[in-house]
């Protein structure tokens, strides 16, 4: 297909291999911080195809599993009131609560409901209004998705559609990367920026993380030729001691980003503290939703009261999260926890780093 | 709203945010939202420094 075939073209994805193996003098970890980039590394094998002394992790990128415990029970308080139905992504159904997963509360009778949307949420609030049942969207994703979910707000104000509210799990990317950057041994010598966060948002706010940390950060795509690419452009800058921001993936990334999508962002949600999974509190880095739009916040609307959340305590999907451990370094890892039994939410998501390597890894290659 | 061709599959999708995009235009679609337009060019620009032997 145009515009992917070329990507995955095993000659051009060679030639960058080899590049990359004729740069590299030294060992260098380079970290992304992208579900979509987590997986295809894995499933595409681009780790195989580098030499042994570059390591590449995986940084605190899948929207999904670095959503809190504490959400996924507040969202099942709101999806067991009966007058509410609860909307969101698919993954979000088997990431575990304290106690069972929204696919459970389903089970038990929630109308819990997949959509591909916020414009589908929207809809449904729309077929819904005035018979005192509400639509409830879980809103989790980074800047990427945070701009639909603002805009979908924006008509329900518009609209005054009180049939609808969203529980908002939004992230930010760059107070992300500071905290891991934070820590006086970080993980990684250059990053690979999430193309699509990127689209939106554009580069200027990784231009102060590069200066302070003395951290290359190439902005890539998600195809095996882009991140080939992406990878040669960060070793070749550590290789000569420059830490710069690049955009590798200018094809879909402006520097500026998608404007309209940035203001409808800043129109709709400001920044807030936010719990991370794995990583804890971290100032700036959720978007909530202004005062302005108070009547539409299901977490205003619906306060959770009740125990604080607990994670099971064989998982290491924290450690994970911030590149501090491997999937295969879990001693649940296919054996207590798989996709269809997962203790943590990165073996739920196809985006999360667990799940990409029991799928791709598990197995022998034949 | 604008009707997307994903290879075969089209899709009612949110194009408020690339006002700039006409007929015929790649789009990169998010969970029903348009977040931006491909740029032929650039693409080409990356792909020729890789062209194979």
């Amino acid at each position: 297909m145009k515009h992917v075939d070329a990507w995955r073209d095993p000659q051009r994805a060679q030639v960058l291999a080899d590049r990359i193996a004729a740069t590299v003098t030294r060992p260098w970890r380079i970290m992304e911080v992208c579900g979509g980039q987590t997986h295809a590394l894995v499933r595409f094998g681009i780790d195989r195809l580098l030499p042994e002394s570059l390591t590449l992790l995986h940084g605190p990128g899948c929207p999904v599993c670095v959503t809190p415990t504490a959400t996924l029970d507040h969202a099942i308080a709101i999806a067991e009131r009966p007058e509410v139905v609860l909307c969101t992504f698919g993954d979000m159904l088997r990431v575990p609560g304290s106690d069972g997963t929204l696919a459970d509360a389903k089970a038990r009778g929630a109308d819990v409901r997949v959509v591909y949307s916020p414009l589908d949420a929207l809809q449904l609030a729309r077929q819904l209004a005035g018979t005192g049942r509400i639509v409830v969207f879980l809103a989790v994703g980074f800047e990427t998705t945070a701009p639909g979910v603002a805009l979908a707000v924006e008509v329900a104000a518009a609209e005054q559609l009180d049939s609808f509210a969203a529980l908002c799990a939004h992230v930010r990317v760059p107070p992300a990367l500071e905290a891991l950057l934070a820590d006086p041994e970080p993980v990684m010598d250059g990053l690979l920026a999430a193309g699509h966060v990127c689209a939106v948002m554009g580069i200027s706010e990784y231009l102060p993380i590069a200066e302070r940390h003395q951290l290359p950060i190439v902005v890539t795509g998600f195809e095996p030729v882009d991140l080939l690419d992406g990878i040669l452009a960060v070793v070749t800058q550590l290789e000569a001691g420059r830490h710069e921001v690049d955009n590798r993936y200018a094809r879909v990334v402006r520097d500026e980003g998608t404007r309209a999508a940035r203001e409808a962002l800043q129109r709709v949600f400001q920044p807030a503290t936010r719990d991370w999974r794995g990583m804890g509190p971290i100032p700036d880095s959720g978007l909530v939703l202004r005062p302005a739009y108070a009547a539409y916040d299901a977490g205003r609307r619906f306060p959770l009261d009740g125990e604080p959340s607990h994670d099971d305590p064989a998982c290491i999907a924290g450690r994970v999260l911030v590149g501090r451990a491997k999937p295969m370094d879990c001693a649940a890892f296919g054996t207590r926890c798989t996709p269809d039994h997962p203790l943590g939410a990165t073996m739920v998501s196809s985006e999360g780093a667990c799940a990409a390597y029991f799928r791709y890894r598990s197995r022998p290659t034949p | 709203m604008g009707v997307v061709d994903f290879g075969g599959v089209t899709k009612e999708v949110c194009l408020a945010t690339v006002p700039d995009a006409v007929i015929g235009d790649w789009v990169v679609v998010h969970a029903g939202f348009a977040i931006s337009t491909v740029d032929e060019e650039a693409a080409r620009e990356v792909l020729s420094w890789v062209e194979a032997p």
